[in-house]
This record gives structure tokens, C-alpha cells and sequence, in this order.
């Protein structure tokens, strides 16, 4: 079956080209990175894939289904979305903000299953001494469990997720990262995330695409496409590909 | 904690907040009730209670009011209960849509300019209206609905040209204000000494001389669109907390959201303003007090900024009719008075509590 399928996909903003003709598949199931340099158009790319941004030609087809042609709540019930800031303006606390991932599948008020089911994902979440904590009281990290615990209460089948490390230190980027992975096993959900570090790629990704001034540069394994050629091309950086304990590293040449 | 507490906590937080509402409720029906009794003619809670329900002359030794009193109740003090009651709750509602539909916290029912349009529209029919001195307020609130209407059509449909978005509905609000204020001004500069007093009163504010009648019409546009605002609550929590963006992302219909709501609020707005005048700072105060007592969730922040409004006005109303009576100050004036020191107050505790 089909998984996700980006096709011919163009996007333009003011006359300059962000994407340019985006062509490739996520398998379902799969756990698949997007790395390139600032302004290569992964966040674009990202909110093209649930339609938050138009693009102007292409299609992104879910299981064969052209999604932007979706209500926008059937389109929530497949995508969950969270984005690049974790910065959130409300005084919500976590289990109405959780509880707000139900939105797509009630009416005006939500039900007891509703309620039961966010409270589950709160507890798998290891949210449950913040449950009744204003948001904001909470630290980024925290903050950022919340927003991804509120994206499973869309029970998507589709998780998109912008940068969701960049605002976390050394431990809670590898427990998040672990924790992914027990989503993507566990639950089966696709997961389609955009990085910044090539190593945490190498080591969760199934698929990485590599995109280089809107254009795929690579797309593949990760120890395949992260070669030291294709980094020099898209980053301007050199690397070195070392192993240490039959673990693939890529290491930056520069340096004091 | 186990699903279950997490649930049953969930619960009991829910009917905590229902509590306060009642509460709230409550307090509302006692200010009313004493509101009544205040004033130059001295109607006593006994003196009513005596008058109006049965058995109670048995148990309480009161005079019962005289039909004169009973007028003054009935024509004058109830009236301006209600009004207090209906334009307050009306202004708290729209306040905190407002301040939802744009992501911005110092929105108020005014940010779309239907203030300054209202009062161009009254300031019109004062100048060049000709009409019989009955029908001359008639035409005043007409043409002060009409013009707020008109300039709530300009706002939406300037924003809807950039995809709706809360910066242009706020930012052409802003300029549409200031455009229909200098028409305004320039409707004094050319009132003679008669028409200058009566535009300028207009814009203080006054629940003076609402009638039963104007209530009604208020009402109506309350009772129509509180529910409809008020069963969006769950998009408003996602458009004011996440941007338009991240609401979409879980299956709110932005624009669509913004119409309805906004729509409802020009309604409730446009209708008070044109039998009230302007009534300032509720809009904007309402629904950060009820914030401070109940949380951000708006299906909280919705009906209590109602009854936050609803008792602002109505407690600055009896004391503007009464602190210096016989002269009755407008109440548009007296609702800062009364609501700063008590916004000042929330804040400040609301600060030392999180330090």
C-alpha cells in the first residue's frame, strides 16, 4: 500500500522558489528525517503536507488520497502537526491543551471517551504530575511532550514535526527521540520530522531526505545518503564517517 | 496517577469552575436586588419583598410600596437593572471574542472601529437630522447601529482581501476608528452650542432613559449570539493560543471561526452602543478578570466574562446615580472608576501569587 507520496510538488512565495518539483514516498510505518541547510524549505515542505500552505502545483497523496482536498478536520484526523515554537499563548493547563487534540472528532463539548482517551495519553506521556499545570508555567521540554501528546490525542496517522528538538538539551533530545521511536513501533504511526543533527538521523531515521535549495539532493537510508560528498554539497561543510562501536558517526573536520 | 485519577481530576476541576459560575450567578442576583433598593425613593428590600410576594407581610412589618413607588420600580430602577445587566454581560462576551478571534489581549469590543462609527452616526442625526423630538432617538440608535455596521462590513472586508488574518482585522480596525473619529470631530467643529453638548453626552455613555423596549432589542441580539460565541469556545482556546496556523493543524476552520464570531460581536457591540453610548474599558477588563478567577479555557473565560461585565456595569452604574445624587454620573465614566482599582488589584495579587 501506498504511504505517503509527494508528487511534482512546487511551491513559490514572493517569486522565489522554495520547492522545486518535490518527488518521494514514505513507506507507512516509517520514520522519515528532512536535513538541509536553513532555507532549504523543510518547514515549507512540512506545512505543505497538511496543507496549512498551498503549494501552487503537485499533490501530497496520504494512502492514495489527495489530502488538501480533505475537510479540515477529516485532514486533522490524519496529520498532527506540531510546529517549529513551543511558545503558546494560553492559559490553558496540559490536559485542556491535550484534550484540544480531540477537537477534530467532537462536536462543541467533548465526551467522557474523550476525556478517558487523553488521560491515557497523558499517562503514557509521563505527563501526569503536570496534568492540571498551566502551560505556561512549563519548562520548553515539557512544553514540548504537551504539544506532541496533544498531536496523538488527533490519533493521526501522520505525526509532522518541526524541529521538535531544537529547543532541548543533550538528555530530553535522546529521550525524545526514544520516544518517538516507541510511537512510530508501538503505535504504527508515520512520522515525518525535520532535523538538524545528522548523527540523531543516522541513528532513528528509516528515510532521510536531504533538500538543497528546494530540490531533493538525496533520498534513502541515512547511512546512504549522509555520504561526505553529499554533506560538502548541501551543508558547505566537511565531515568525517567514523564508527565507533559499530556506530556510523559523522564528525565536522572543522574546529580548533 | 492512574488514567482513572487523571479523569475523576479532570472532573472535579470541572465542577469547581461550574461552582463558580453559580457563585457568580448568584452575586449578580444580589447586586441586582440591591441595586434596586439604592436610589433617591426609598424602596427597601422588606418594602418590596412585602409588596410583590405573598405570605411575606405575615413574618416582615413593612409598608407596602405606593403605586407611585411601585412606577418608579417597575419604569425606572428595573430598567436600569436590566440594561446594566444586558449591556455589560453583551460588551464582556464580545470583549473576550475579540480578544480570541485576534490573538490579542488588549482587543476589546471597539478594536473594529464600531465605537467611533457608532457615535459618527448619532452625531449625524444630531446635526443634520430634522426629526419630531419623539422620533429623534429612534433615528439616533438607528443611525448609530447602521454606521457601526457599516464599518464592521469595511473592517472584515479590508481584512478578508488579506485572507482575514487577526493583524489586518486589527490594524484596519484601528485606522477605520480614527477615520470615523475625525468625521466625528469634524461633526463638532461645525455643531452650533445646542448640537455640541448632546454629541459629546452621547459618547459618555448613560444607561439614562433606556426603556424596557431597548432592552428587549438588546436582549434579543445577546440571546441569539451568546450560544452560537459561546460553542465555538473550543476553536477560540485553539486560535488565541496557537495562531491560525496551529489551529488549522487541528481542525479548526479559521476564517469561518473569525466570521461567525465576529459577526455575533458586531451584533451584540453595535446594539448596546447604540442605546448606551459608548461604554468603555468593560470589553477590555472583563475578560481578563475572569481569566485571573477561572483560567484560560474558554468555555470558562466565555459565560463568566458575561457576568464579570454584567456586574462591572451594574455596580458602576448605582454608584454613578447615587454618589453624588441627584446628579447621575454617566456610567461609561464611573465603570473606570470603579473597574481600574479592582483590575489594578487581581493583577497585582494575580503577580505576587506567581513570584
Amino acid at each position: 500500500m501506498s504511504g505517503l507520496l509527494f508528487s511534482k510538488l512546487n511551491f513559490s512565495y514572493r517569486n522565489r522558489k522554495i520547492l522545486n518539483d518535490i518527488n518521494f514516498e514514505v513507506k507507512p510505518g516509517d520514520f522519515c528525517v528532512l536535513l538541509g541547510a536553513n532555507g532549504a524549505g523543510k518547514s515549507t515542505l512540512i506545512q505543505c503536507t497538511n496543507s496549512l500552505i498551498r503549494p501552487q502545483e503537485g499533490h501530497v497523496l496520504w494512502k492514495g488520497t489527495d489530502t488538501s482536498k480533505l475537510s479540515i478536520k477529516e485532514r486533522a484526523k490524519i496529520y498532527g502537526y506540531v510546529p517549529q515554537s513551543t511558545q503558546v499563548s494560553s492559559g490553558l493547563s496540559v490536559m485542556e491543551t491535550v484534550l484540544s487534540g480531540r477537537l477534530p472528532f467532537i462536536g462543541y463539548k467533548p465526551g467522557k471517551a474523550d476525556i478517558e482517551k487523553t488521560s491515557e495519553i497523558i499517562q503514557t506521556m509521563g505527563l501526569e504530575e503536570l496534568a492540571f499545570r498551566p502551560l505556561h508555567h512549563l519548562s520548553g521540554g515539557e512544553r514540548q511532550r504537551v504539544l506532541i501528546a496533544r498531536a496523538l490525542a488527533q490519533e493521526p496517522e501522520v505525526l509532522l514535526l518541526d524541529e521538535p528538538i531544537s529547543n532541548l538539551d543533550l538528555r530530553y533530545q535522546y529521550s525524545f527521540m526514544q520516544l518517538l521511536h516507541k510511537i512510530k513501533s508501538e503505535q504504527g504511526i508515520t512520522i515525518v520530522a525535520v532535523l538538524h543533527d545528522l548523527n540523531l538521523a543516522l541513528d532513528y531515521a528509516d528515510q532521510t531526505v536531504l533538500l538543497c535549495g528546494g530540490k531533493v539532493a538525496a533520498q534513502g537510508l541515512p547511512r546512504d545518503v549522509l555520504s561526505e560528498e553529499m554533506i560538502w554539497k548541501v551543508f558547505q561543510i566537511r565531515v568525517e564517517r567514523t564508527c565507533i562501536k559499530d556506530r556510523l558517526l559523522i564528525v565536522p573536520k572543522t574546529g580548533r | 496517577m492512574s488514567v482513572r485519577s487523571i479523569t475523576e481530576n479532570y472532573y472535579k476541576i470541572a465542577a469547581k469552575n461550574a461552582l463558580w459560575i453559580v457563585v457568580a450567578v448568584a452575586i449578580l442576583f444580589f447586586l441586582s436586588v440591591t441595586a434596586c433598593t439604592i436610589g433617591i425613593a426609598d424602596l427597601s428590600f422588606s418594602r418590596i419583598a412585602v409588596t410583590y410576594l405573598p405570605y411575606v407581610h405575615n413574618i416582615i412589618s413593612a409598608q407596602p410600596l405606593s403605586a407611585t413607588e411601585q412606577n418608579v420600580l417597575v419604569m425606572l430602577r428595573l430598567p436600569r437593572v436590566a440594561a446594566a445587566i444586558v449591556a455589560g454581560a453583551g460588551l464582556g462576551v464580545s470583549g473576550t471574542a475579540m480578544q480570541a478571534i485576534t490573538g490579542n489581549q488588549m482587543a476589546s469590543p471597539f478594536t473594529t472601529g464600531i465605537s467611533g462609527a457608532a457615535a459618527l452616526g448619532a452625531a449625524m442625526i444630531i446635526v443634520f437630522g430634522s426629526f419630531p423630538v419623539y422620533t429623534q432617538k429612534a433615528a439616533m440608535v438607528a443611525a448609530a447601529f447602521l454606521m457601526a455596521m457599516l464599518c464592521a462590513v469595511l473592517v472584515y472586508g479590508i481584512s478578508a482581501l488579506k485572507g482575514l488574518k487577526a493583524v489586518t482585522l486589527v490594524l484596519a480596525g484601528i485606522a477605520l476608528n480614527y477615520f470615523f473619529s475625525a468625521v466625528n470631530s469634524t461633526m463638532q467643529f461645525i455643531a452650533n452650542e445646542e448640537q455640541l453638548p448632546a454629541i459629546i453626552h452621547w459618547t459618555f455613555g448613560s444607561l439614562t432613559g433606556v426603556t424596557w423596549a431597548d432592552i428587549s432589542v438588546m436582549a434579543c441580539f445577546f440571546v441569539l449570539f451568546f450560544p452560537i460565541i459561546y460553542l465555538k469556545a473550543w476553536a477560540l482556546n485553539l486560535i488565541s493560543a496557537n495562531g491560525d496556523n496551529g489551529a488549522a493543524a487541528l481542525g479548526v476552520n479559521v476564517i469561518k471561526t473569525r466570521l461567525i464570531v465576529g459577526l455575533g460581536i458586531t451584533l451584540i457591540t453595535a446594539s448596546v452602543v447604540s442605546f448606551t453610548g459608548i461604554i468603555g474599558f468593560v470589553g477590555l477588563v472583563a475578560p481578563h478578570i475572569s481569566r485571573i478567577l477561572v483560567g484560560g479555557n474558554y468555555r470558562q473565560v466565555i459565560p463568566f466574562s458575561a457576568l464579570s461585565g454584567a456586574m462591572l456595569v451594574l455596580v458602576a452604574d448605582t454608584v454613578g446615580r447615587n454618589a453624588f445624587s441627584p446628579t447621575t454620573i454617566p456610567v461609561g465614566i464611573m465603570v473606570s472608576y470603579v473597574g481600574v482599582p479592582l483590575f489594578l488589584y487581581l493583577i497585582l495579587r494575580e503577580r505576587s501569587e506567581q513570584l
